[in-house]
């Protein structure tokens, strides 16, 4: 009844490289890689590509329709839109990448403590992973920025302190999976330190879900990020932002109406080929568990 | 026995999480560089010398010691009397009060909306799944996932309030105008309902009792619609309830652009005016709600679906935002 | 004269039926592979082999209800006259479940958990029939006595998860002889229950099969074949390899495969028509 016809594969492939030709099948992944590198060059060589200052004010050519000299146009004080948005993006990555590297600064070590020690410690980090999990994010930030003052700072120091857990349930699983295998104590026989046997494999286990989830993550940091300074409450003006050159555009949505399109459609792209980018690893790195990471990041 | 301690759990989980959310309302205002007595003397365009300044801090309740205003402030508070507006001088739950419906019909008709939006469209996705159309739903979906609501409702309103003008571009909240606000709302949350929709219904659709529907002369469209959706709307009830618990907290952008007159935007009002007695209100008002919400699910969960718990489901949160 | 008769009898005929799996793009998996054989009015019909023998795809296939990657790729299934599987969706609607109905091996996972039992009885034959909802009720309340549900009452107001195992398969057949279909195939019906409760399950389908229904019985239990069947079809590896009535099977099987079935299951002590 079973008739298989398997021609001839190469199983030989490394790991790293199926994933890579599994990401390539993958158009939309793809697309969305390439929008994110591009995103990266944009961000890191702000200086080489704007054309003008971003914050230079020249009252004078305010409001202006996209020309050759201003090709996007100009913001209500005669700023130069697209040096805006191309700095923002710079901003936006990093501050982006600074929250997510507090995240993992935070969560990673406490993951791998509550899976290492187990105990008390383990119940006290789990159940406080729970209970800013089930925190409403927008209700500690508006808290913590009425006190401190509105800052960027504060929104993404929030966003570390509430966002950490998914990262500390990822490391946490992954350890103790290691510490039960048997290799670790049959590498413990041969010689090797025990520890250096753990780390290897901790990492080897766990940089899979790491990655898919911190691509994910990004991209709702950058939402956030553009949420808050929308509102007023994080990065704060002249500084160029896509948030804020958003918030900006609402008065002139009568006279302007194209400030608002060039902000919206960069956090939509970056969001959005970061999300297709995170689901397209999620397949490429961990073919069968499609929803393992969503799993353990936001499940119970 | 078992419903009970799992209630009983529950609320024991819950505790800390207000205490948090007191304590932090609280000790953070406290520690804030601004001065309540200050702003609060300017704002009623009276002098800041010494003597005003102790008068207003007197006032205030603002030269106590922390705890003791701690305990002043929670004893007050769990009578639901949160003080007065430092800038319009009411009480403050009167004022959040007033703001509360508006919140209240918003997120009741967003949930309404992207559940209204999910469930056809996570129908037609399994229904022709890996089509052509499948796959251009689900592009559609993650696009709307990551529309920002604040963008999405800037564009509405031009295009309907500027471009086309059947909207008022400064609307106010009167129930008529919600259509907008609303809609912004909720097509994030439809998007996310959407996909978990479809990936529950082609769970669902594998299962034998649809199989059985189908060879009773159900077809499988009949099968889907009569005895698929229902067993894959149930486990979203759980995410849908925390979603709308955060709407209650008040869409803060949504509200700001469409002049929704909501606690939310009221509650950036506050912060940017340091109106603190506001702000801590707001922080209990909402947590309260959202824990409310959520307690009240899970008991629900525990009573009306023992299926779900005899197939050891447990409850799933998909990434919220 | 007597091919006419024969024909008469023969209310459901498989003819080369072929339903393969595209596991992926190198597999195909032939599932079932030229499949053959009648069911006749008042009497049960056994396809008998082990699991993976294609018997259940093969009743699948007849109701098409074959998921992707599976996929019916020829032969008929002529029921009273004409070839099901060529009808229109729509049409397809109209037979199943009315002329032709089905049991599952897994009674509690065949009937919806979130349906009350009534809503499930009572969609049965509101689906093919215009009565009242009164009088459908009363008919679901009929045929749960009828299996032997005395508490017919509270059952119909109860949830499938309130049920026991053999209360919900009771209910499957209840469920099944509501809209008097023509054709019953029972996919192992008995094999997810335990004793006492199969031999009911079991003495309710001979009921049906006295009273002039065609029922087709799936099953790899050679002791529930040789306790019900009348004509038997021996499935091994998607094809059917014997046939006959139920004596000729057993005394005197031809195939090898048959051979060892039947010796597999004498030499575990069991002896046969006292499996139960």
């Amino acid at each position: 009844m079973v008739q298989k016809m398997t021609l001839g594969k190469t199983r030989e492939d490394s790991f790293l490289w199926c994933a890579m030709k599994r990401l390539c099948k993958d158009k939309l992944a793809l697309a969305g890689l390439i929008i994110v590198v591009l995103f990266l060059i944009v961000g890191f060589a702000a200086p080489l590509l704007a054309p003008h200052d971003p914050t230079a004010v020249n009252t004078a050519i305010r409001l202006q329709m996209p020309s050759w000299e201003y090709p996007l146009g100009t913001d209500q004080l005669g700023r130069c839109m697209l040096s805006r948005l191309i700095y923002g993006t710079q901003t936006t990555l990093v501050n982006a990448l600074a929250v997510l590297g507090g995240i993992l600064a935070v969560g990673v070590p406490l993951g791998i403590i509550a899976g290492y020690k187990g105990g008390w410690i383990d119940n006290l980090i789990m159940r406080a992973a729970d209970i800013v999990c089930t925190f409403p994010s927008s209700l500690l930030a508006l808290a913590v920025v009425s006190i401190l003052g509105p800052s960027l700072l504060n929104i993404m120091i929030v966003l570390v302190c509430l966002w950490w857990a998914p990262f500390a349930r990822i490391m946490r699983s992954t350890v103790l999976k290691v510490k039960e295998k048997d290799y670790v104590m049959a590498a413990q026989a041969a010689g090797s330190s025990k520890l250096k046997i753990m780390v290897q494999h901790i990492l080897l286990n766990s940089i899979s879900p790491i990655v898919v989830y911190s691509t994910l993550r990004v991209g709702m940091i950058i939402m956030h990020i553009a949420g808050f300074s929308f509102i007023g409450l994080g990065t704060q003006p002249p500084q160029a932002d896509w948030g804020v050159m958003l918030s900006d555009s609402r008065e002139f949505i009568t006279t302007a109406p194209l400030m608002m399109v060039w902000p919206g459609l960069a956090i939509m792209l970056s969001v959005f080929s970061l999300n297709m980018l995170g689901e397209g690893l999620n397949q490429a790195l961990m073919p069968g568990s499609s929803k393992k990471a969503r799993r353990l990041g936001d499940g119970e | 026995m078992d419903k009970v301690r799992f209630i009983i759990k529950r609320i024991l989980q819950i505790i800390p999480m207000l205490l948090i959310i007191s304590i932090l309302a609280f000790i953070l205002s406290n520690l804030s560089n601004g001065d309540a007595a200050e702003i609060a003397i300017r704002k009623e365009g009276g002098i800041v010398t010494e003597q005003t300044l102790a008068a207003k801090r007197e006032e205030l309740g603002l030269n106590k010691p922390l705890v003791a205003q701690y305990f002043d402030w929670l004893g007050r508070a769990v009578r639901f009397d949160f003080g007065d507006s430092f800038i319009s001088k009411k009480p403050v739950i009167e004022e959040v009060m007033s703001r509360f419906p508006n919140t209240l019909y918003l997120a009741l008709i967003a949930t309404a909306m992207a559940l209204a939006i999910a469930i056809p469209i996570a129908l037609l996705s399994v229904k022709w799944k890996g089509s052509a159309l499948d796959h251009g739903l689900r592009v559609l979906t993650t696009g709307a996932a990551t529309m920002p609501d604040f963008w999405l409702g800037l564009m509405l309103l031009y295009g309907f309030g500027v471009s086309l003008g059947v909207v008022p571009v400064i609307a106010g909240s009167n129930l008529a105008n919600i259509f907008l606000p609303a809609f912004t709302l909720s097509i994030s949350y439809a998007a996310i309902y959407t996909r978990m929709l479809r990936s529950n219904l082609i769970e669902v659709m594998q299962t034998h009792y649809i199989k059985a529907a189908r060879a009773k002369g159900l077809g499988e469209w009949g099968a889907m619609v009569k005895h698929g959706l229902k067993n894959a709307v149930l486990p979203c009830v759980t995410l849908v309830a925390t979603n709308f618990g955060s709407m209650l907290g008040g869409a803060y952008a949504v509200e700001m652009i469409f002049s929704w007159n909501g606690i939310g935007k009221y509650a950036i009002e506050s912060v940017k005016a340091k109106d603190f007695p506001v702000i801590q209100c707001y922080l209990i008002a909402v947590a309260l709600a959202y824990i409310g919400v959520n307690l009240l699910v899970d008991i629900l969960y525990a009573y009306i679906d023992p299926k779900i718990k005899l197939e050891g489901g447990k409850r799933r949160l998909w990434f919220k935002r | 004269m007597g091919n006419e008769t024969l024909r008469k009898d023969t209310v459901l005929s498989v003819r080369n039926l072929k339903t393969y799996f595209y596991v992926d793009k190198h597999t195909i998996v032939k599932a079932v592979d030229d499949v053959s054989f009648d069911v006749k009015r008042g009497k049960i019909t056994a396809i008998v082999g082990q699991s993976g023998s294609g018997k259940s795809v093969t009743s699948r296939s007849i109701f098409n209800l074959v998921d992707a990657p599976g996929k019916i790729v020829g032969g008929e299934v002529i029921l009273n006259g004409r070839d099901v599987l060529k009808l229109s969706g729509f049409q397809q609607k109209k037979v199943y479940g009315k002329e032709i109905s089905l049991i599952f091996q897994e009674p509690m996972s065949a009937l919806n958990p979130v349906l009350k039992v009534k809503k499930q009885m009572m969609e049965s034959i509101l689906l093919h029939r215009k009565i009242p909802r009164k009088e459908a009720l009363e008919q679901c309340r009929q045929a749960l006595l009828r299996v032997n549900l005395k508490n017919a009452d509270t059952i119909l107001n109860q949830y499938p998860f309130e049920l026991s195992g053999g209360m919900c398969q009771r209910v499957m057949i209840a469920m099944s002889m509501v809209a008097h279909p023509d054709v019953l195939v029972a996919d192992e019906p008995t094999t997810a229950l335990d004793l006492t409760i199969q031999a009911v399950v079991l003495e309710e389908l001979k009921k049906l099969r006295d009273n002039g229904m065609a029922i087709m019985l799936i099953t790899h239990d050679l002791g529930v074949v040789a306790q019900m069947a009348d004509d038997v079809y021996v499935m091994h590896e998607g094809k059917i390899v014997e046939s006959g009535d139920v004596f000729q099977i057993f005394d005197h099987p031809q195939h090898m495969y048959t051979k060892t079935l039947l010796s597999a299951v004498t030499e575990g002590g069991k002896r046969i028509g006292e499996s139960d």
